[in-house]
């Protein structure tokens, strides 16, 4: 086939596709749509994973934490570890634990008065501990919130059951932390911070914690690090932030494949859109077929003709489909905002998105027209002709 | 010694409606048709002329009988084979015109060069523009065939009929839909392309005053044929035959000439193919100089 004909099916099928305006234009439309929804879901889809690893990180605040279920830790790991390991930031013993403050289920983070500053709490009223040793409880913005605590200098109990021990003591407010992460709002998690030897009497545990929260000071360390901490203690749990962010995106992932599902249901709608046109436009040019064909046009020619149509809606309607797309994320943005979840999702154009959303509406254009054109393999020239 | 273009060898055609019911439309049809003549076919309708005529521009096949065009016996090709044989060898003139509405006269006729591939753009644009000349419409080269009367159109169809110089052009009522005025003008264009560039036309009517442009009749009744003779040569309006429109069909011949030296470097067409069109127009050319040398002396 010579590119002289393949510019003049292009011409002929512009011409047609200007003479059955509505027609095309209702099809673009359609391709418009699926191509819209699937860039629109996938930018925020992206825009989402970086927020959430971003929030994961704040959250944390640490790359590697050695985690136990029960305070089992001797706080004299620590100090081994702040002896032996390299490339280390800072390293902060801990314990974690879930409590009551009144009626509201909280997580007690127990660290000591320097911790508390690397883990880069940021105090917007009030003030840290005073002293390692007294019963002073520091909240998290929400949580004051929640208990109708505007300003520190109240009290509350603080009740804790670890095991078959239930501890109760009364705790001073000294101060109200920001929030670091969106995230914990959404899962409902909160935090109360007290000072870590008060925990340990508390509890009757003094010298041993549950946690150990580890910055390293490069990146590229991480992996040498956690394999060095292996090796000094086999048996620690490690969590390492980056597995965090993986399980997290594990779980996003099967919300992402619920998504395409919808947009598969976009794209199914365009084909039929597609197929329809183009069974409607090869049916109303049966006899122009016939005519093609009686002049000396071979089935294959014919339906480069016809493909050109397809071409050119699969072209339009992605292209502007991409530009609905990304709109249609602003827009998606909003209504999450709306529906009350707050995440400042950053959108950003990501150009493979775009590629590939008109890739997809040209190859499902081209794939939903295949059968009805192939019929035009089949038109014998004689009875075409005679078709009106 | 004429040669045949096209010849009929018991064509039979029977049309299976049902199992119990079949229709004998064409009963062992004898026909050649000699090259440079204009064969009329007449009959009323029902009487299988269109039957024939599709199976003389293998559109059909028939039940039995062979069908050779242009000396190949086309009645076994492939569709496919057809496809590629009627673009190089058959012209069709429709009734109802059959222009590709979404294209112009001039693309309606580049459209059959630019199917075959033989030419360049530019070649094939030049050589649609020299066949519109001729049909005396170098005018309306950009007007779509809305834009055209009935017999504007036809003469367009006429054309793109005539653009990759067939052996044979078959016309199926080439005057049915326009008027008397506007058929006259077609009628002796048929006739002037066919006395000076020689083509061979078959034209299928039931319209005598089409009949008078035949250099042959023959009749058809119920799938049979009656030869009807010589016809008497009443022609055409002589004034036709100006020196401008035989100059412009000489311009057609040599670039044809030209053309088809190229397709023959190209290795487009064979040499034997070459030769005997090359010999084909050489003949046309010359009868044509014969002529504007009277009328200039």
């Amino acid at each position: 086939m010579n590119s002289t004909f393949i510019k003049f099916a292009m011409k002929i099928a512009i011409r047609n596709a200007k003479i059955r305006k509505t027609r095309t234009i209702l099809t673009v439309l359609a391709v418009t749509y699926s191509v819209a929804t699937l860039i629109a879901l996938r930018t925020v889809g992206i825009g989402v994973h970086e927020k959430i690893a971003s929030e994961i990180k704040a959250f944390l605040r640490a790359d590697i934490i050695i985690s136990e279920e029960s305070i089992v830790i001797p706080e004299r790991v620590v100090s081994i570890l702040e002896s032996e390991l390299k490339h280390v930031d800072y390293i902060v013993p801990a314990i974690l634990v879930t409590g009551k403050l009144g009626i509201h289920s909280v997580s007690i983070l127990a660290v000591e008065r320097e911790g508390l500053e690397k883990l880069s709490a940021e105090l917007l009223k009030g003030t840290f501990f005073k002293s390692e040793e007294s019963y002073e409880i520091i909240l998290e913005e929400e949580l004051a919130h929640r208990m109708g605590i505007n300003e520190p200098g109240g009290e509350v109990i603080l009740s804790i059951s670890v095991g078959n021990l239930f501890v109760e003591r009364k705790f001073k407010i000294v101060g109200i932390v920001k929030r670091t992460a969106s995230v914990a709002k959404i899962v409902g998690f909160t935090i109360a911070i007290v000072p870590l030897p008060v925990l340990q009497d508390m509890l009757g545990r003094e010298g041993f914690i549950n946690h150990i929260f580890i910055k390293v000071s490069r990146d590229d360390m991480l992996e040498a690090v956690s394999r060095d901490i292996k090796t000094l203690f086999p048996k620690a749990n490690l969590i390492k932030q980056t597995e965090v962010v993986e399980a997290v995106s594990r779980v996003l992932n099967i919300v992402r494949g619920t998504i395409y599902a919808v947009t598969l249901v976009g794209l199914l709608v365009a084909a039929l859109g597609v197929m329809n046109t183009v069974m409607m436009s090869i049916r109303e040019r049966i006899h122009e077929i016939g005519v093609l064909k009686a002049i000396g046009a071979g089935g294959l020619q014919v339906m480069v003709i016809f493909l050109s149509e397809v071409l050119i809606i699969g072209l339009s309607g992605g292209a502007l489909g991409c530009i609905a797309g990304y709109w249609g994320a602003y827009i998606l943005k909003r209504i999450i905002i709306r529906l009350g979840l707050p995440f400042d999702i950053p959108i950003s154009i990501v150009p493979e998105v775009y590629v590939w959303g008109v890739l997809i509406a040209v190859s499902v254009s081209i794939l939903a027209a295949l059968y009805p054109i192939s019929y035009v393999l089949r038109i014998r020239p004689v009875e075409a002709l005679r078709f009106e | 010694m004429s040669r045949y273009v096209l010849e009929l060898k018991d064509v039979h055609k029977v049309y299976e409606i049902s199992r119990e019911v079949k229709v004998h439309a064409l009963k062992g049809i004898n026909l050649r048709v000699k090259e440079g003549e204009i064969l009329i076919i007449m009959g009323p309708s029902g009487s299988g002329k269109s039957t024939l005529l599709n199976i003389m521009g293998t559109l059909d096949k028939p039940t039995s009988g062979r069908v050779i065009i242009d000396e190949v016996d086309v009645t076994d090709l492939s569709e496919k084979d057809l496809v590629k044989f009627r673009l190089r060898k058959i012209g069709f003139i429709f009734q109802a015109y059959n222009l590709l509405s979404s294209l112009t006269s001039l693309e309606n006729v580049m459209l059959p060069i630019v199917i075959s591939g033989h030419l360049s753009e530019n070649e094939a644009r030049n050589r649609a523009k020299t066949l519109l000349d001729i049909v005396g419409l170098s005018d309306k080269l950009n007007a779509r065939p809305i834009q055209l009367s009935g017999g504007q159109q036809q003469r367009v169809a006429i054309a793109r009929a005539l653009a990759n110089d067939p052996a044979i052009v078959l016309a199926d009522e080439p005057t049915g839909n326009i008027d008397v005025v506007s058929a006259a003008t077609v009628l002796k264009l048929i006739k002037s392309i066919n006395k000076f560039l020689g083509t061979t036309f078959v034209i299928v009517t039931h319209n005598p005053d089409v009949a008078l442009i035949g250099s042959r009749i023959v009749n058809i009744r119920d799938g049979t044929l009656y030869e009807h003779g010589e016809v008497p040569r009443i022609t055409v309006d002589e004034t036709f035959d100006d020196i401008e429109m035989l100059e412009l069909q000489l311009r057609f011949l040599r670039e044809e000439l030209k053309s088809l030296s190229k397709m023959y470097k190209d290795g487009k067409i064979r040499k034997e193919e070459y030769l005997e069109r090359v010999r084909s127009i050489e003949r046309r050319i010359r009868m044509i100089e014969k002529v504007v040398n009277i009328e200039t002396y």
